[in-house]
């Protein structure tokens, strides 16, 4: 159980940091403003 | 139709005409709208359905008085029409959307717009207003005179699209244009120089209208589009507009005369009855008040404080239930997951209570945005710009930083990206260095935490208001003597901007539209919530839970032995809890920074709190509520953050034993979430803008500042008290 | 007469202005061209900016500009 307990919080903080990451690098498309939401329709700068 | 590339339409129109309302109406795409002059900076693009099934592209360009190319937008709107941006195909009509009311002003741009060989179709906007106020317009005489279509509509109420549908098809084949000025000699030769040495001799591509603007325009954005070296083009643009004026036309004056020229004639018994209106319109008379000299200021002020106070007064019970759902989900999610303590750690403390904490807010920040939306809505926001210049004109800033930094009340991104409609360089870079000094909307839940924490509950619903009122009022009183100290450093550039301003009619504001911006901060700030925050909130949970060395619990409970003997299970838990967060790798860290804002009168959870807002601000809202719920400070009857951090009390120290958040050390929090630039999405925007160093400079500037001011406000509060 | 220095709610008719002022260009795009009436409808608090009425719409100006206009009273 305490196996179990400690792959699932890796998991989440996983998740966590790789969404971090996927928000605030440069997108491709040029796309997201620098604000943080996913997927923000405004340009960047 | 299928087969063909789709057509394209381009609306333009002066500010305040109704324009993106239209836009909406044809498309069904919502965008902000407001009253305000300026606000369409970005151009925007929709599908249009005509009657007979063929979709065509929309294109909402800028709202302009005229074409005069001075600023990016104005210079948009050129290029777009004329064929050469980038990232719109040339429009194969352009609706011009006019102002019944303005019929003269508004006209003007269409001619400007004709000039570069689009055809035309009038959209006659407003026509419900018209009516109601006695202005008839012959609409079927204007379109004789005029030779393109003219159709009444009016935007709010779809009035008169499925006629504007009609008149577009059937322009798309018949492709009308509008009748346009005979100019004068001294023009035409000058136009004709042009033309021979700009597009003959050296190649550049240049409609009729574009070499117009050439021509007419002092410094016109057109220029910089040509490929010919500056000092050339310079000396053929002033060799042109010498000629302009040799003929007995001064340039600057030239096209604003010859075309209102051409234009009354067309319109002067048309506009006839217009002229027998009353002298007084409402608005003005509503103006009496709303801009008077005492008056004006009072009613400015006296709804500053409503719509502050009503922040407080008017959320408590949605805030009541939300604290109570958070409660309710945290209580079901700490059961099911007692078999994995560090999870339910996770899941509890950290999303649950990180997150819940910062959800809370959702109903004030909703209250604030619906009399934001209703100021701007009615029109009222120009007038606030009219009231307020004077404290602004001193510092070199000028009314077109108005728009920009009235949006960086929202948001500072937005804000600095509003900047480009500054064509001076300099008035620009100020603008964009002071933005992060207005309170941003991030800014809103920390201080609505400790003013409903601290101030609310001793000194009523009023004092917290007024004290809301100064946060937001703080930055724009440091920004004004930063912006002067800036303005008397920097070098000087070109000639400032001109400070012209319409002052709108009143309009009555559209509910549904206020409901509809409502409901998209209300969902951005959710989905921020359940986004970044949440992932920012399970990373600093993280970092306050581990490491979680075994033998710490035995060194608490050793010493728990010898100095207590008969403490309570309960206690020694509390005591664990608050050791295990002490050296978690945040408290570590936060405990080696605390000397620095020892000052300002925090403590180390304060500081780790200050710490990890720095990428965004609002984090310090879950950073706090994960502090305490890990170091088991909250329990039944404090469930929400505000009473927990009320009990707060100092573990250690000179202090220890007392709280430690007094009114001095929220106030002093406060001063510094007003005037600190936390927010990494605003330094890499101005690094965008501007330059690195000035991103890096004002981060450090503003950090320096924010300290100071916190210090300040914690020792002369100290010091009162 | 300049415009910086009339009275409210007088009626006035512009007679000059200096075209090479940016802000007055852009006033004269608007259509603020010499011969045009106009009324002085607002006063700001501290009496800088003013706001003044002519064919219709309301324009808010600061009297360094307003001072670049040249106008004579009508009544």
């Amino acid at each position: 159980m305490e196996f179990l307990d400690r792959i699932l919080v890796f998991l989440v903080l996983g998740g966590a940091m790789v969404f971090l990451y996927r928000v605030f690098r440069r997108k491709k498309d040029k796309r997201g403003c620098g604000c943080g939401t996913d997927k923000c329709p405004t340009r960047k700068p | 139709m299928s087969t063909q590339p789709p057509l394209s339409v381009a609306l333009i129109g002066n500010p305040n005409t109704g324009k993106t309302s239209l836009f909406n109406m044809l498309t069904g795409l919502h965008q902000h709208v407001g009253n305000y002059a300026g606000v369409t900076v970005e151009k925007k693009t929709g599908t249009w359905t005509l009657p007979d099934g063929g979709q065509v592209n929309l294109i909402d360009l800028p709202g302009t008085y005229n074409l005069n190319a001075a600023s990016l937008d104005e210079r948009v709107a050129v290029d777009v029409l004329a064929g050469h941006s980038s990232d719109a195909a040339p429009p194969d009509l352009v609706i011009v959307v006019v102002d019944v009311e303005n019929l003269r002003r508004n006209l003007y741009l269409a001619s400007q717009a004709s000039e570069l060989g689009v055809p035309m179709v009038i959209a006659l906007n407003c026509w419900d207003v018209a009516e109601r106020k006695g202005l008839q317009i012959d609409s079927k005489l204007l379109e004789q005179r005029l030779g393109v279509p003219v159709v009444p509509t009016v935007a709010r109420t779809r009035r008169g699209t499925g006629a504007l549908a009609e008149a577009v098809t059937r322009a798309l084949e018949t492709r009308p244009m509008l009748v346009r000025p005979r100019w004068p000699e001294a023009v035409t030769d000058s136009i004709a120089d042009l033309r021979r040495e700009l597009v003959e001799t050296r190649d550049e591509t240049l409609r009729e209208g574009e070499l117009q603007r050439l021509l007419f325009d002092r410094r016109s954005a057109v220029a910089e589009r040509l490929k010919t070296p500056a000092a050339e083009r310079d000396a053929l643009l002033r060799a042109a507009r010498e000629k302009l004026h040799l003929g007995g036309y001064q340039p600057d004056a030239a096209e604003s005369l010859l075309r209102y020229r051409f234009l009354n004639p067309l319109l002067n018994d048309i506009l006839e009855r217009q002229a027998a209106m009353k002298k007084r319109s409402t608005s003005e008379s509503i103006d009496q008040l709303l801009l008077h000299r005492v008056w004006g200021l009072l009613v400015f002020v006296g709804m500053m404080y409503v719509v502050f106070q009503s922040v407080y007064t008017w959320a408590g019970p949605l805030m009541d239930i939300i604290e109570r759902g958070v409660g309710w989900l945290g209580g079901i999610a700490g059961g099911a997951l007692t078999a994995t303590p560090i999870l339910q750690s996770l899941v509890v403390d950290g999303v649950i209570g990180g997150v819940g904490a910062f959800l809370v807010f959702l109903p004030q920040i909703l209250v604030l945005f619906f009399f934001i939306a209703l100021l701007e809505e009615t029109g009222y926001m120009a007038r606030a710009a009219f009231l307020m210049d004077k404290l602004f004109s001193w510092s070199g800033l000028n009314g077109k930083s108005f728009v920009p930094l009235l949006s960086s009340f929202a948001c500072a991104i937005p804000g600095i990206l509003a900047t480009r409609t500054i064509s001076d360089p300099k008035a620009r870079c100020i603008t964009i260095l002071i933005a992060p000094l207005m309170s941003c909307s991030a800014r809103l839940p920390v201080y609505l935490l400790l003013i409903g924490a601290f101030i609310e509950p001793e000194y009523g619903a009023a004092v917290a208001g007024l004290t809301l009122f100064a946060m937001h009022f703080i930055g724009v009183l440091l920004a004004g003597p930063l912006a002067w100290l800036l303005h008397r450093t920097l070098p000087r550039s070109v000639a400032s901007q001109p400070f012209v301003m319409e002052l709108p009619h009143y309009r009555v504001p559209q509910l549904g539209r206020i409901g509809h911006r409502l409901y998209e901060s209300g969902s951005e700030f959710i989905v921020r919530a359940g986004t970044v925050i949440c992932a920012m909130t399970i990373v600093i949970w993280a970092l306050l839970y581990f490491p979680r060395p075994p033998e710490l619990a035995e060194t608490v409970q050793a010493t728990a032995q010898v100095e207590s003997p008969g403490i309570s299970e309960a206690e020694l838990e509390h005591r664990l809890n608050a050791a295990y967060l002490k050296q978690s790798y945040m408290g570590r860290f936060g405990n080696a920074v605390q000397p620095v804002f020892a000052p300002a009168g925090y403590d180390w959870k304060i500081t780790v709190g200050v710490l990890a807002s720095f990428p965004a601000r609002e984090i310090i809202i879950s950073t706090l509520g994960i502090t305490y719920a890990l170091g088991g400070e909250i329990d039944e009857d404090s469930d929400d953050l505000r009473s927990t951090l009320a009990k707060a009390r100092w573990e250690s120290g000179p202090r220890a034993g007392t709280p430690v958040f007094n009114l001095p050390v929220a106030l002093s929090i406060m001063v510094f979430f007003a005037l600190c630039m936390q927010c990494g999405a605003t330094v890499a925007v101005i690094a965008k803008e501007l330059h690195w160093g000035w991103a890096i400079g004002s981060f450090a500037g503003l950090t320096a500042l924010a300290w100071v001011a916190a210090v300040l406000t914690y020792q002369i509060g100290m010091w009162l008290a | 007469m300049r415009l910086d220095l009339i009275k409210k709610d007088g009626l006035y008719r512009v007679q000059k202005m200096d075209s090479g002022n940016p802000c007055i260009a852009r006033l004269m795009t608007m259509g603020l061209l010499p011969d045009q009436e106009l009324r002085l409808t607002h006063e700001a608090p501290l009496g800088d900016p003013i706001a003044i009425e002519f064919n219709g719409c309301q324009m808010s100006l600061r009297l360094r500009d307003a001072a670049l206009i040249e106008v004579e009273p009508i009544r």
